[in-house]
């Protein structure tokens, strides 16, 4: 809705160099966020999770409340006092809450 | 007042069921149970057969009546007392059921046992070898 009719009119002229190209138009490719990441909270403590701005803190935050719509593919394991990432997902969504708007503080 | 009138009644009735089975429990805590209550052990209503027993088990601390929650905790409490003391000294139960079921009371008047609570003082929140991966389109 946003694009002007000049914009329009001239988005099958843009796209016309990439018909003529052998490369592919576009390419899935996978980006590691997280690697092999282990670690623990004892009942009662608290975790600071600090890091630069693309580190990925958000990320390690949202795989912990189990919010990892988005991502392509999440690998490793959770227990949250012997419950299953699975079954607080289904059964106890609302205890384990990521927000969003508390994090990114400086 | 009403949990030392209800804690009184049931000493009266563990007094009452030592003493003679037969005898119809009173309604109401009479003066003798709260003397009890209170730790006056000059009451002239134990038997010579009890007599050996101590009488410090049916002292009952005012620090106690202010955490005893439920009517049927103090009953099954109450009850559970009774049964090992009127045996003849002899326990109808083995000592871990006794003890177990000891627990079980005294984990539901005051809350859970240190060993529960120790149990789950190591359970938190665990992460192993997590891995994200993010879908990225690369424009070419």
């Amino acid at each position: 809705m946003n694009e002007t009719f000049g914009g329009t009119f001239l988005a099958p002229f843009k796209k016309l160099p990439l018909l003529f190209s052998h490369r592919k138009a576009a390419e899935d490719t996978k980006r590691t966020l997280l690697h092999d990441f282990s670690g623990s909270v004892k009942d009662g403590e608290m975790l600071l999770v600090l890091g630069r701005p693309g580190s990925g803190c958000s990320t390690f935050l949202k795989t912990l409340a189990s919010q990892t719509e988005g991502y392509e593919d999440v690998t490793g394991e959770i227990s949250y006092g012997g419950l299953s990432a699975k079954e607080v997902k289904e059964k106890y969504r609302g205890e384990v809450v990521y927000n969003q708007g508390l994090s990114g503080l400086r | 007042m009403a949990s030392r009138d209800i804690l009184a009644q049931h000493v009266a009735n563990v007094h009452a069921f030592e003493t003679s089975p037969e005898n119809v429990l009173p309604a109401v805590a009479s003066t003798e149970s709260l003397s009890t209550l209170q730790g006056d052990n000059s009451s002239p209503a134990t038997s010579a057969g009890q007599s050996s027993r101590p009488a410090v088990s049916r002292v009952v601390t005012g620090k106690s009546l202010t955490s005893v929650p439920t009517n049927t905790d103090v009953d099954a409490l109450v009850r559970m007392l009774s049964r090992r003391t009127t045996t003849g000294g002899q326990s109808d139960i083995s000592a871990d059921d006794y003890q177990a079921e000891l627990e079980q009371i005294m984990g539901s008047i005051f809350g859970h046992s240190e060993n529960d609570i120790s149990r789950r003082k190591n359970v938190g929140v665990v992460w192993k070898h997590l891995s994200v991966h993010l879908a990225h389109r690369l424009e070419c």
